[in-house]
């Protein structure tokens, strides 16, 4: 089989509190970066490898979500054509070689599922950004929500 | 084998220039050292012999400028000059002092990973302390994380394996509303930073399930760019397993987590400054949760004695790891068979990777399969890379390829001793403080002032962050770091439970002040270690069962003036440890904390020193809180107040440098102490808090809000030196941050007792604890001041904002 | 006779040692277990009368706090639990161990049936240590007898908030009495944070199945077992023998051993 990779984004219900948005909107004021609606944060992870989107959304529903207050996107990655989407979507993910315990969990969490174990898996963190010019999207990323020597951005376009 | 220029035929400069270019960090006599050596075997150092080399004798594992040859001198301010030579500081200071002390409970110390001591013979309490400033300051959250998971490991490999049973953490950051000052390799604000160390040290605390139950944040200008990050943990073991050995034939055995490019350069790395082009494989980020699996394992395989020594793999890797325990012996590793995280690694990567959360054993071969089949049954990676000589060669291998080939004995002890300079001279600094027009200070001013240094940084509330740490873990923590009903009180020191089968404990504490060095190193260490004990002294610990730890950070070592601060406050903690009888047990340094800016402007960090102290408690229920506990008991002061502004927080609201540092007198503090603890002993004390930061204002605000009662305190009955008398000035009373000196609460009825334990010795009664929520004074001119509690707790709790 | 505790440990458990402390202070024989132990078949539940789930960072609170080991228990230890609860033998899971049970579908309902709440994110947003006071609301759980109607007790997670999947089923609990504590202030009443520590609806701190023998709450008893645990016991005279958490503990040896009789 082809190496795909599935990415599943994780992220709050509408109506179910997010902290790390409404800390990471703080944070862009006091930076005066300029107009922003809000920010909605989540987690993404790539699947990668013996991942079929069955597989992709099993492990989604029984491991990576939580029923009550999350709900979940399942997309194969480079599959191209994004969907009209009003926000800028940035992740950000351990660089190559920085621990990703998380991605390993994932694994493990498979394991015990007995569904097929993805050969790798990777976790980020995923911040959604409605009302934002993307350039400052892009420095509020790189001053405030990660470190260049652990991370690498991937910004959506906008 | 080495490319390049043929390392035996090159001119000094060519080395000098691979060094820099390797990042090696070797000076010239260590390069030629290296090259006399490998001339005698008629062969040039392979490419792993000469990373060994440079690891080992680097800064950070060899502590060149502590143990070096040192050509001091003093001048004073009529010019006087005095000079001394000290063959190794660190001997002939903090170690003497331990030496000459000759207390029966030092077990173990500066020998192992941590240093032991054991109060009943059966029981042993490991301690370390350690910093990780530089990985810190390029990623908070990883390089504070692993800082913490470095010294957990160290307790781990005291002696054959301690149980981690407390960690205290102690940061110090630039004021958090400074302005981003330009970034320079990778440098980030003062606010990410403090985020990052926090979030760095709790996550991994929490995640190990050990309690963070002592610490402080310190804030200064001197820290920019170069925050100290100081994570220490206390450990317990069984006497019988304090002694660890390896005998020729024993296997070397890795456990914990597969091996990257992490941190490579990582030990040279600390002796660079921060500039710009760091290579991204110095920064690690840890997984406490291996870490946590390979200690719970490593405990079980203890217990059933299947290994005969264990140390950490911190910097440096298995080189160093490998490299110390077959320091007599001799080693011979096989590489190919160390779990990688992923492939591409050349040889010596494997050898010198600094790759979180790793152990070495030595185990006796009958007990490997034993070994193994545990730490499988935990999940966790145990391999065997090896064997320990008989010959004392190092002897690495990959596959059928020798990559190191090297003696033992000139590894650890082939590089030459470096000779340095150092010189101190005082400041020249006002002994008085200014005075606006000659006249007294105003009434609202000192009212003003309590407020203000309530909520300087250093002083204020840290309530929001110790609660994001789990202090109570293990279940062990029967004093924890905020006492008084709500919680609201900052402990002075941590008391845990040893066991659930008696009652004895420890108490941990730590004393600092950098401020002081600016008037003066010497004060400035006599006052960390001061504060260190009293701190104990104040939950009811004695002076006669104290162990310490030293941590020195320093700015760079090579100027003889950074270098003189750091000599000079060794200096004291030979004094000062010696006349409380106080041994060290064990210490670290970090240097080279500086940064140069884009003008090239050099700013080095004030000389530092964190003392970290840890007592022996016989009966934890006998311990004491800072918590005002009724209304009707009665308050003292224990111990004299000085003239002595100089340094003091009240200096630092009102942007004064005057005035005299506080100085130490052991002949008047250390009676004082024995009493002390005499009279807790007897349960005379009810509350007990050490005045620090902000002198008797702050200690009687702290335990008013703490024990949300009131208290009532008339400085002219305190227990003051003629100068500060003479004066009048209520500010002094109040702000002088003289050492030696506690606010304690007795009850009436044991008054007599009291004064009478404490004839002779500056210790009075001037008021008492009252209903009504206020803290009310009466100054030496005779003015009563009062401020609400309500007033102090919103400018306490204001001072550090999330 | 001999209550054989369970204390079921896994990777990045934490407070397994005190815990088992607290159940042999209160008259059980205490084994810690890892769950690797019953995954690979060496050892059975039902070998054991009482079984707690402790607290701690199980797979570091990866993904979500306790969700990899509900799987664990839900997917790969499923029938063994079911018969151990259907068999009555009490259960008590502690604030990670509540998450598992929770996430595992144990609580509130019966294994295997959809979650109808879940345990998330403190309101604050950060991890909060700090004690405060429980009410104790449901006298169908053994597990509460002799508890004093208020009493102190010490949270520390970053996940702790319950949130039920609906007002309703808030609501449907708290008729069938699986709501066991809430958190209050000292005087017993509903006050917020701090002393509702993480927002938990309906201050909801700890709940039971129907049958009433699976307990999972956040709070820690086995941080108050012994009297100096207590946050502030210098002030408390005098010092009571026991910390009311050793009561909880008592209880569930005592229900033990009246089931395996």
């Amino acid at each position: 089989m082809a190496e795909e990779t599935w990415r599943v984004v994780v992220y709050r219900r509408p109506g179910c509190p997010d902290h790390r948005g409404r800390s990471a909107e703080k944070d862009w004021r006091a930076a005066r970066l300029g107009p922003l609606k809000r920010i909605r944060t989540g987690q993404a992870y790539d699947l990668t490898g013996s991942v079929t989107a069955p597989t992709a959304r099993a492990l989604a529903g029984k491991l990576l979500v939580d029923a009550v207050m999350q709900e979940a996107e399942v997309r194969g990655v480079g599959a191209g054509g994004k969907s009209a989407r009003g926000f800028c979507r940035a992740v950000i993910w351990p660089r190559q070689g920085v621990t990703d315990s998380v991605g390993e969990t994932v694994r493990l969490g498979a394991r015990d599922l007995r569904l097929p174990v993805p050969d790798k898996v990777r976790a980020g963190a995923l911040f959604d950004f409605w009302g934002a010019a993307p350039r400052k999207v892009r420095r509020f990323c790189e001053t405030h929500l990660m470190n260049d020597l652990v991370h690498r951005l991937e910004l959506e376009k906008c | 084998m080495l490319r390049g220029p043929d390392f035996l035929e090159a001119s000094p400069m060519e080395l000098a220039a691979l060094s820099r270019r390797r990042r090696l960090s070797l000076s010239d006599p260590e390069l030629a050292a290296i090259r006399q050596h490998f001339k005698r075997l008629g062969r040039n150092p392979t490419e792993a012999e000469l990373e060994t080399l440079a690891q080992t004798w680097s800064e950070h594992c060899k502590h060149k400028t502590f143990r070096g040859t040192i050509d001091h001198v003093e001048r004073d301010e009529l010019g006087m000059e005095r000079r001394r030579r000290y063959g190794d500081l660190l001997k002939e200071t903090i170690m003497r002092a331990t030496d000459e002390i000759r207390a029966p409970w030092c077990v173990s110390v500066f020998r192992d990973n941590a240093g032991i001591v054991s109060f009943d013979g059966r029981r042993a309490v490991a301690f370390k302390v350690e910093t990780h400033n530089h990985p810190s300051a390029l990623e908070p959250y990883g390089g504070a994380g692993t800082g913490l998971g470095g010294v957990i490991r160290d307790v781990l490999g005291a002696g054959l394996g301690a149980r981690p049973i407390a960690n205290t953490d102690v940061f110090c950051f630039a004021p958090l509303e400074q302005k981003d000052v330009p970034r320079e390799g990778g440098a980030l604000s003062a606010r990410r930073v403090f985020h990052g160390v926090v979030s760095g040290v709790r996550d991994y605390g929490n995640r190990m399930g050990i309690p963070t139950v002592n610490g402080a944040v310190c804030f200064d200008e001197g820290f920019s760019q170069n925050p100290l990050v100081f994570c220490g943990t206390a450990g317990v073991l069984p006497v019988s397993a304090v002694r660890k050995e390896v005998r020729p034939g024993d296997r070397i055995v890795m456990v914990g987590g597969r091996v990257g490019r992490d941190g490579i350069h990582g030990a040279t790395f600390s002796s660079d400054n921060l500039s710009h082009g760091i290579p991204a494989s110095v920064v690690q980020i840890g997984n406490p949760i291996v870490q946590k699996k390979m200690m719970d394992a490593l405990l079980q395989a203890r217990e059933k004695g299947l290994y005969r020594a264990v140390t950490d793999c911190g910097a440096g890797g298995l080189s160093s790891a490998v490299g110390e325990m077959g320091e007599q012996s001799g080693a011979e590793v096989q590489l190919e068979d160390v779990p990688l995280k992923y492939e591409g690694l050349a040889p010596w990567e494997i050898w010198l990777s600094e790759s979180q959360e790793r152990m070495v054993l030595a185990v006796p071969p009958q007990n490997l399969e034993a070994l193994k089949a545990l730490f499988s049954a935990e999940d966790v990676l145990c391999v065997d890379i090896g064997f320990f000589r008989n010959d004392g060669r190092l002897r690495v291998l990959y596959g059928q390829e020798t990559i190191v080939d090297l003696p033992a004995d000139f590894l650890h002890n082939g590089a030459p001793r470096r000779h340095l300079s150092s010189s101190w001279s005082p400041l020249r600094i006002p002994a008085e403080w200014p005075r606006k027009g000659g006249r007294a200070r105003r009434e609202e001013d000192v009212r003003e002032t309590l407020l203000e240094i309530l909520s300087s940084p250093t002083v204020a509330s840290k309530e929001w962050i110790v609660r994001q740490y789990d202090h109570e873990v293990q279940g062990r923590t029967v004093l924890k770091p905020l006492v008084g009903p709500a919680g609201r009180g900052p402990g002075d020191a941590a008391v845990m439970r040893l066991d659930w089968e008696t009652h004895a404990g420890v108490a941990l504490a730590n004393g600092l002040n950098p401020r002081y060095s600016r008037w003066d190193p010497y004060w400035m260490a006599a006052s960390a270690v001061d504060e260190a004990v009293r701190n104990l002294i104040a939950v009811g610990a004695s002076r006669d069962h104290v162990a310490l730890l030293d941590n020195f950070c320093g700015g760079n070592p090579n100027e003889p003036k950074v270098l003189g601060e750091l000599v000079r406050a060794a200096q004291a903690c030979y004094d000062i440890a010696r006349a409380y009888g106080t041994p060290f047990i064990s210490g670290k340094d970090s240097l080279f904390n500086r940064f140069v800016d884009k003008k090239g402007a050099r700013k080095d960090i004030p000389t530092t020193l964190l003392i970290s102290a840890l007592a022996w408690m016989d009966d934890v229920r006998r311990a004491v809180t800072m918590d005002a506990k009724k209304a009707g008991d009665l308050i003292f002061i224990v111990g004299l107040t000085r003239d002595e502004l100089g340094g003091s927080h009240y200096g630092l609201v009102k942007n004064i440098v005057a005035g005299r540092v506080p100085r130490l007198y052991p002949e008047e503090t250390a009676p004082l102490y024995d009493a002390l603890s005499e009279a807790m002993e007897r349960g005379w004390v009810t509350a007990c808090h050490d005045c620090s930061e902000g002198g008797l204002g702050v200690a009687l605000a702290e335990m008013a809000l703490a024990g949300e009662l009131g208290i009532y305190a008339d400085l002219r009955r305190a227990p003051l030196d003629g100068a500060v008398w003479d004066d009048s000035r209520t500010d002094k009373a109040l702000f002088s941050e003289s050492n030696g000196r506690f606010v304690v609460e007795v009850p009436p009825r044991f008054r007599r007792y009291f004064l009478s334990r404490f004839e002779g010795m500056p210790a009075a009664c001037v008021g008492e604890v009252r209903e009504g929520r206020k803290l009310q004074t009466v100054g030496l001119e005779g003015k009563s001041r009062a401020w609400a509690l309500s007033d102090l707790a919103a400018a306490w709790t204001g001072g550090v904002r999330p | 006779m001999t209550v054989r505790a369970v204390v079921l440990r896994c990777a990045g458990t934490n407070c397994d040692e005190e815990t088992a402390a607290a159940l042999r202070r209160a008259g059980a024989e205490p084994s810690r277990v890892h769950v690797n132990r019953f995954l690979e078949g060496g050892r059975r539940l039902n070998d054991y009368d009482l079984l707690v789930i402790p607290g701690g960072f199980s797979y570091g609170d990866d993904i979500a706090s306790g969700k990899v080991l509900a799987n664990q228990l839900s997917h790969r230890l499923k029938d063994q639990l079911d018969e151990f609860i259907a068999r009555r033998k009490p259960v008590i899971g502690i604030c990670n161990g509540f998450q598992a049970l929770l996430k595992g579908g144990f609580l509130p309902g019966r294994a295997g049936v959809s979650v109808s709440a879940t345990l998330t994110d403190n309101d604050s947003g950060k991890f909060e240590c700090r004690w405060t006071f429980l009410r104790t609301s449901s006298g169908k759980c053994p597990f509460v007898r002799g508890l004093p109607a208020v009493f102190p007790a010490p949270v520390a997670h970053g996940e702790g908030k319950f949130v039920p999947e609906s007002e309703a089923g808030l609501r449907t609990l708290e008729k069938q009495g699986q709501i066991v504590f809430r958190y209050v202030n000292e005087r017993g009443q509903s006050d917020g944070y701090p002393w509702n520590p993480n927002g938990s609806r309906g201050d909801v701190a700890g709940i039971c199945n129907r049958e009433g023998n699976v307990l999972g709450l956040m709070p820690h008893p086995e941080r108050y077992f012994y009297p100096q645990q207590h946050s502030h016991w210098t002030r408390i005279r005098p010092l009571p023998e026991h910390g009311v958490g050793l009561q909880i503990f008592k209880n569930a040896v005592r229900y033990a051993a009246q089931v395996a009789s």
